[in-house]
């Protein structure tokens, strides 16, 4: 076993444990909620969605930068590797959005509301950073055309997340200064939620990144055994 | 009671997407590495041809 698998398991560990951890805090816990009761439990793990989504973009925002400054191509591997779980956690957190939506408004989405709207715009926005990098024709314009969109996608995502601090339509501000604040038992279960997402995030990017990798090194052994036929 | 349905399917949407993502990762991982091995053992048996 190497050093690097060694690694991802202790992550892969780590995160197993505080994700137990941290359903037995959301469903036993903490109290039911005083107008909304027990749905509102869905909000530790859809907050804790939006959050590793924002990082994630974070991480491809970061790492395009730094491609396009050192044009090293495991910069692009490690942007490309964070979007795809980025988008992954957007999405559970837009399902489960809608569905407490569902119980708490009647309705599964609120077109008007623009946090909501920035939020879907942002998926968007990754699913055709993903749709961009397969269609590039060379390893290095994928790499250049996807540094460029991670960059400029990744704006959405302090629209997305000041959108309901700015306007405050429907969507909830969880973390607030003073008005409507967490009890101190949610506020430690949400804590624990982001933290073994945390966890979970940097397992699957580690996994993703090592994926990539071994594609690469697929096409330098097929380009050694391309060589030696001639 | 009729809410918790949304719980219910919020909590398994989440855990399924997060196990089928790693399935999927994993299945990928495990076919990426015997396609190393086997490329390997080819460019291996290539050399040893070309010295003999």
């Amino acid at each position: 076993m190497t050093l690097k698998n060694n690694i991802a398991s202790l992550i892969l560990g780590i995160a197993v444990i505080s994700i137990l951890i941290s359903i037995y805090l959301a469903l036993v816990y903490t109290p039911s909620h005083e107008t909304m009761g027990d749905v509102q439990r869905i909000f530790y793990f859809h907050v804790a969605s939006a959050w590793i989504s924002y990082l994630a973009f974070g991480v491809t925002f970061v790492a395009g930068l730094l491609y396009l400054k050192s044009k090293d191509l495991k910069w692009d591997t490690v942007a490309y590797g964070s979007a795809e779980v980025g988008i992954i956690f957007c999405t559970l957190a837009i399902i489960t959005g809608s569905l407490w939506g569902k119980a708490a408004w009647g309705v599964f989405w609120r077109w008007e509301d623009i946090k909501l709207f920035i939020t879907l715009v942002l998926w968007l926005v990754f699913i055709a950073y993903l749709a961009l990098r397969a269609n590039a024709k060379s390893r290095i314009s994928k790499a250049n055309l996807s540094a460029v969109f991670g960059i400029i996608g990744f704006i959405c995502v302090p629209l997305s997340f000041a959108a309901n601090r700015i306007w405050q339509q429907y969507h909830p501000t969880v973390i607030a200064t003073s008005r409507g604040s967490l009890q101190a038992s949610m506020a430690f279960a949400l804590v624990v939620a982001v933290f073994a997402f945390t966890f979970l995030y940097a397992y699957l990017l580690l996994t993703r990144v090592g994926i990539e990798k071994m594609r690469e090194t697929i096409e330098e052994i097929k380009q050694l055994i391309g060589g030696q036929n001639v | 009671m009729s809410d918790l349905i949304y719980l219910y399917g919020a909590y398994t949407i989440v855990w399924a997407g997060v196990f089928f993502y790693i399935l999927k990762l994993h299945i990928a991982q495990r076919k990426l590495e015997n396609e190393i091995k086997m490329l390997r053992e080819i460019l291996n048996g290539k050399k040893s041809k070309k010295n003999l």
